[in-house]
């Protein structure tokens, strides 16, 4: 039904006189129309997967009730990501913590207590103190990268280096470790 | 030939746009899902097993560029300065003409299709529409003023680019093509030249008729400060069947990139433009008289130049896989082997999508 009307919006279109430059705009509609439905299921799978890290994560400035404690997850992604992110953590499923999910913004890092990291930086590493630094890929990046997500026989993994979060004042689970492939 | 590119335009819109509608699962659904359950899960849609991070990229882009007015060397001229007024009124000269184009505007409809082989290397195809429009004022009865167009298909292109970087270089990348003698050069129409239809000048051609090599090597930083360079150039080869080729271009650009937010960026950038004139001549522009050109651009010599343009664009990633890119452009200075018409300004905006 949304093709045929799409299809009959489209012939309307070529009718009219100025028919290329509607055909431009309606380009622009049919990828705007569609950005919503535009998340992948990979990009889904990483969402989820870091959710989950937070349950195996403890930081320093949590209470001993982890029911006080809120998450700032960072994400350097598409604000249709982060809104996956913030409707997923507001799954009951997650309610011992308070997360609040936001657009990863370069100039204020330090307020973020994990970081998802989707682009190539060389920036001073200094600032970024006790932040769990997440990467989409081994093609990116990142100084103090903590955890890397790779693909492994068309599945999602992730490795985590241990140098990296033995120098961070974060406390992994070892049964998130054991999930983990290792980095020495 | 213009509705049924579009027609394509349109249809290629809906497929490859709306092709994703129906895949979709809730966050709930994924938010429910333990470190085991996300261990099993393909990173492919169930339903299609097709690859999420696809090696297709689909490109639209609708670019703009008006000239209006004349240069010589860096000397801006009138009309009244490039026009001749006629025998027994004014000395004719290489200078002036009796016909003088004054406003050119061309616009290209660009369909590209990359191909990512790899982490390095990337594979594109481009298919340029092209749309030209001049008017022109003359001392010839009964043109006045008149108006000329042409469109159609333009020169293909076809390009590589090997990618490599690492975390204290940065990204480098090289990239390498040829350019099909696909586009008209023997598009006509009425000018004052002669009765009926003649062929048109060297900027009303739709291509170039000789097999091109576009080149460009760039660098991009990688830190806390977005900025490339990079340096390209249009290499153009033999001769084409009407004798001439067009003139190489060279450029070197930089950019300097801010980030806005995660998914919105904007960028200003600043080129250096070389070109070359025309080599050779296509002699059927030409009239008997002892200065044989009609108009400035009938005159081979009358091509190229340098130039410095200054741009600003927006850059707009609304969906993991699609981004919007808005880009306005004037040069600041040129030099152009003239009397020339003088570049106003340029545009484009492009709508890419991987799927």
């Amino acid at each position: 039904m949304q093709s045929y009307n799409l299809a009959k919006l489209a012939c309307r279109l070529f009718e009219t006189n100025s028919r290329r430059y509607l055909v431009a705009l309606f380009c622009l509609f049919c990828v705007v129309s569609n950005a919503s439905a535009a998340i992948s299921k990979e990009n889904k799978l990483k969402a989820a997967y870091l959710l989950n890290f937070t349950k195996f994560i403890k930081w320093p400035t949590e209470g001993e009730k982890e029911s006080l404690s809120s998450i700032r997850i960072c994400a350097e992604e598409s604000a249709e990501f982060i809104a996956f992110l913030s409707e997923m953590a507001d799954n009951p499923i997650f309610k011992n913590r308070e997360y609040e999910v936001k657009s990863l913004m370069w100039g204020t890092p330090s307020g973020c207590d994990l970081m998802y990291v989707t682009s190539m930086k060389n920036i001073d590493a200094v600032d970024l103190q006790n932040i769990v630094i997440v990467v989409n890929s081994r093609e990116t990046y990142f100084p103090g990268t903590a955890i890397v997500f790779y693909e492994d026989n068309k599945k999602l993994r992730f490795e985590i280096d241990l140098q990296c979060i033995n120098s961070l004042e974060v406390n992994f689970s070892s049964e998130l470790l054991k999930l983990a492939k290792i980095r020495k | 030939m213009l509705k049924y590119t579009s027609l394509f335009i349109g249809v290629s819109c809906i497929a490859v746009f709306c092709s994703k509608c129906l895949a979709q699962s809730t966050p709930s659904e994924f938010a429910e899902m333990n470190f085991q359950e996300l261990f099993e899960q393909s990173i492919y849609e169930v339903d299609t097993e097709r690859t999420q991070i696809s090696p297709w990229l689909f490109v639209y882009q609708l670019k703009s560029v008006k000239f209006e007015g004349y240069l010589d060397g860096d000397k801006s001229l009138s009309y009244d300065d490039v026009l001749w007024s006629g025998p027994g009124k004014e000395d004719r000269t290489t200078k002036n003409f009796p016909v003088v184009p004054t406003t050119i505007y061309q616009q290209a409809h660009i369909i590209s299709l990359g191909y990512k082989f790899n982490s390095s290397w990337k594979g594109q195809i481009s298919i340029p529409y092209l749309k030209q429009k001049t008017d022109h004022i003359s001392i010839v009865s009964n043109y006045d003023f008149f108006v000329i167009e042409t469109e159609g298909m333009g020169d293909i292109g076809v390009s590589t680019s090997y990618k490599w970087s690492n975390p204290s270089t940065g990204i480098w990348r090289f990239s390498f093509g040829v350019s099909l003698p696909t586009g008209s050069i023997d598009e006509v129409g009425d000018t004052p030249r002669a009765p009926g239809d003649q062929e048109l000048p060297y900027t009303m051609q739709l291509g170039s008729g000789t097999y091109d090599f576009p080149i460009e090597l760039s660098y991009k930083n990688i830190g806390l400060h977005d900025f490339n360079v990079s340096f390209s150039a249009n290499i153009r080869t033999g001769h084409n069947s009407r004798n001439y080729r067009l003139g190489n271009n060279f450029s070197l650009n930089g950019r300097y990139q801010i980030e806005l937010s995660p998914t919105l960026r904007t960028y200003a950038e600043l080129g250096l433009v070389y070109s070359n004139d025309i080599h050779g001549q296509d002699d059927s522009l030409l009239v008997s008289a002892p200065i044989p050109y009609p108009a400035s651009i009938t005159n081979p010599k009358l091509f190229g130049g340098k130039k410095i343009d200054a741009g600003l664009g927006l850059s707009w990633k609304f969906a993991e896989d699609s981004q919007l890119n808005i880009e306005i452009g004037k040069p600041i200075y040129q030099n152009l082997n003239g009397p020339q018409p003088k570049e106003q300004w340029r545009n484009s905006i492009s709508i890419s999508k991987v799927f």
